[in-house]
């Protein structure tokens, strides 16, 4: 019961206040808009036509290939300062530098697959247009993906 | 020899690698051979411009390569125990559950060869399979681990590739409405579980639910108490506790489609390619239950399976008990009214993860004391549910799979006629469906029952849960019904078709699994009780903590 109880007043007490936060600010802030102050905020830039635009998708594939190699680096960091360390490890630093190597080698082989992957079928040419998407339906082994894409229309 | 490594990070780190020798990578080769298997999928297309099939390929040689190593390497005492620190853990439980789930992967994969294949883009095979073998590998991770990291982490591991493969079929609308609900359904659920994780963190100062034994060389070892030992010996927290708890079970229950959490089923079925569906409608509840049967398991056991003053295991199981008999009961009630096969099988899935949930709910001793024969129980009996509903379910939804390729709906109404029109994958279905209630000549009666007997045996009110299965098998007799009334009592003028041959041999071998797991019911219940261990559950020979670390 106790529990209960404990459990209704923490998620009360939470509601609570959040909801006079909101309502003292209501009640406090002066209501002077003008068409400045409620203009879309694009980094003090005068914003230009509606933000609510269909966004390109090739955008988003750009931002996962350096999420994938962002990634990367914030492993490799840690990775890179233990390897460093274990030079004064008074135990068989080159096993464990031999170890942490082919780790790491393993790693980023299959980080180089999925990036040869993209690369090799088009995943990373801006103009990505219907010749690379439907290329891939008839692929020929030998053609250069990038340049069929380049003369299409 | 990590431990120059392992030292600022870790204490205790280098007491507590059991093989740093030689066979330190040896329980995990077939996680190892997951691995390999996607990177290869990956390169294949470099090589040869029928990509899809050869990825199929690649995938299967890669998944049988790994179920041989399972069974090359087993469940001996030599690679049981904690492994990585605690992160992972082996033993036959989780050997067994990666040995199901790798064979039903295998039969998805034929499966896809037989109805799908045909009907994808071609160069998209590489993709789907990363992403198949890349839910497989979490799924098979969740099977074998009870550390609050790892646990978190192979559950978004088996997550996220499902969310894209919901809604693979880029110009299917319906496909991409499922995969945007999975997500989001998916996102609140995990982030909520996360929360209880930390909570349960906070608590206890350990991300491990076991304790880690060092085996320093002495007579008496020295133990590190895991979190289930600690949640024992404290005697605070009770209100963070029920928080944490119940974050945890929020997102299992996501990924069970228990029953407040399981909404995203049927729309994900329908909407997914046929494959995905039945892939989900095993693999992820499957593993989801492996999952939380471990964590729960480990927490009963440290409270040797008695009330404590301040946890209550007994509403724990309570709790999960009443989820149990209200999914199957929602589950069985909404298949009902369903014309769609796909989400009549998604309903019907959700009842039968609802059963399977009701083996969970035996935390507490109650009719009897807790033995060494019946200690490991509940997880017998879901091996044993898992093992019969994988192969039911895997020859249901090809049934499904090749009757829609075949009249272009996916309606049950199409099903009229069809034991004349092709008799072969009726007579599948009719077994598939009667196996599916739990009735005799099939194995989904043997699964049933032994649920059933053990619930019975614990006494108490688990007889409730034992009555709400019963009406439930009744209640599910006939929507199952349905289908089969379609097929042998439906008019149709279509004419006969031949089934794809693959698929029908799929079928075939699914239904004569269901046979021989009834007729070898005594060996079956037997290699699941061998396989039943879980490592860490051991009240009888529980060494007494020495040491409490910080």
């Amino acid at each position: 019961m106790e529990l209960l109880l404990t459990i209704t007043i923490f998620v009360a007490l939470g509601a609570v206040f959040v909801l006079i936060n909101l309502v003292v600010g209501a009640l406090v802030r002066p209501h002077v808009p003008n068409a400045e102050k409620s203009a879309v905020y694009e980094c003090g830039e005068p914003s230009i036509g509606s933000s609510w635009v269909q966004f390109d998708l090739r955008f988003y594939i750009v931002a996962l290939v350096y999420l994938i190699f962002d990634v990367e680096v914030a492993l490799f960091y840690p990775w890179a300062v233990a390897y460093g360390n274990a030079a004064n490890s008074p135990e068989g630093a080159f096993a464990i530098r031999q170890t942490a190597l082919v780790d790491m080698l393993f790693f980023f082989g299959v980080l180089m697959v999925g990036f040869a992957y993209l690369w090799r079928f088009g995943y990373l040419d801006w103009v990505r247009s219907a010749a690379t998407t439907s290329i891939k339906a008839d692929y020929r082994a030998g053609t250069d993906l990038r340049k069929e894409a380049r003369i299409a229309p | 020899m990590l431990s120059a490594i392992g030292a600022p990070f870790i204490p205790h780190w280098n007491e507590v690698l059991p093989h740093s020798g030689d066979g330190f990578l040896k329980p995990f080769v077939a996680d190892l051979w997951l691995i390999v298997t996607i990177v290869a999928v990956l390169i294949t297309p470099f090589f040869t411009r029928k990509s899809n099939i050869a990825c199929a390929l690649v995938a299967l040689a890669g998944l049988t390569g790994a179920l041989l190593c399972l069974l090359v390497v087993g469940a001996g005492s030599d690679v049981t125990g904690t492994h990585f620190r605690g992160l992972l853990v082996i033993d036959g439980f989780a050997v067994f559950w990666k040995v199901l789930l790798i064979v039903f992967v295998m039969g998805i994969i034929l499966m896809w060869l037989s109805v799908s294949a045909w009907g994808m883009h071609e160069g998209d095979g590489p993709e789907f399979f990363t992403l198949l073998l890349g839910a497989t590998l979490g799924m098979s991770l969740m099977g074998s681990t009870s550390n609050l990291l790892m646990i978190f982490l192979s559950v978004e591991l088996a997550s996220l590739p499902s969310y894209v493969m919901a809604g693979f079929r880029k110009t299917h609308r319906v496909g991409a409405e499922a995969s945007l609900k999975y997500v989001l359904f998916g996102a609140a659920t995990s982030s909520i579980m996360v929360y209880g994780l930390s909570i349960l963190y906070g608590l206890y100062g350990t991300l491990d639910i076991h304790s880690t034994i060092l085996a320093n060389g002495t007579a008496f070892p020295t133990i590190i108490p895991g979190l289930a030992a600690k949640m024992a010996a404290s005697t605070g927290g009770g209100a963070l506790l029920a928080v944490a708890i119940f974050g945890l079970i929020v997102g299992i229950g996501f990924k069970v489609s228990a029953v407040p959490f399981h909404f995203w089923c049927p729309d994900v079925f329908e909407g997914a390619s046929i494959e995905v569906s039945a892939f989900l409608s095993v693999a992820s509840k499957g593993a989801a239950l492996v999952l939380l049967l471990r964590a729960l398991m480990l927490i009963a056991d440290a409270f040797g399976y008695q009330n404590a003053p301040h946890v209550s295991l007994s509403s724990i199981a309570a709790v999960i008990g009443i989820i149990g008999a209200v999914t199957a009961t929602v589950g069985n009630t909404a298949a009902f009214i369903q014309t769609n096969i796909k989400r009549l099988l998604a309903y019907s899935s959700i009842a039968h993860a609802g059963y399977m949930l009701c083996a969970l709910s035996l935390l507490v001793a109650h009719n009897h004391a807790i033995t060494v024969d019946n200690l490991n129980v509940p997880a017998q009996a879901i091996l044993l549910y898992l093992a019969v509903y994988m192969f039911m379910n895997l020859g249901a939804f090809t049934v499904a799979g090749l009757v829609a390729r075949q009249t272009g709906s996916e309606l049950v109404s199409e099903y009229s006629g069809l034991g004349r029109r092709s008799p072969i994958l009726a007579a599948c279905m009719f077994c598939f469906m009667i196996s599916l209630i739990g009735l005799p000549p099939f194995a989904g009666f043997v699964a049933k029952l032994n649920l059933l007997l053990v619930l019975m045996s614990n006494g108490g009110w688990w007889w409730g849960l034992v009555i709400v299965i019963g009406v439930n098998t009744i209640l599910s007799a006939f929507y199952y019904f349905r289908v089969i009334k379609a097929m042998y009592l439906g008019d149709n003028e279509e004419a006969a078709f031949v089934p794809n041959p693959l698929g029908s041999a799929i079928a075939l071998c699914s239904a004569m699994m269901l046979v021989l797991m009834l007729l070898g019911y005594g060996p079956f219940t037997d290699l699941t009780k061998k396989f039943s261990h879980v490592y860490g559950v051991d009240v009888l020979s529980r060494p007494v903590v020495v040491s409490a670390q910080p």
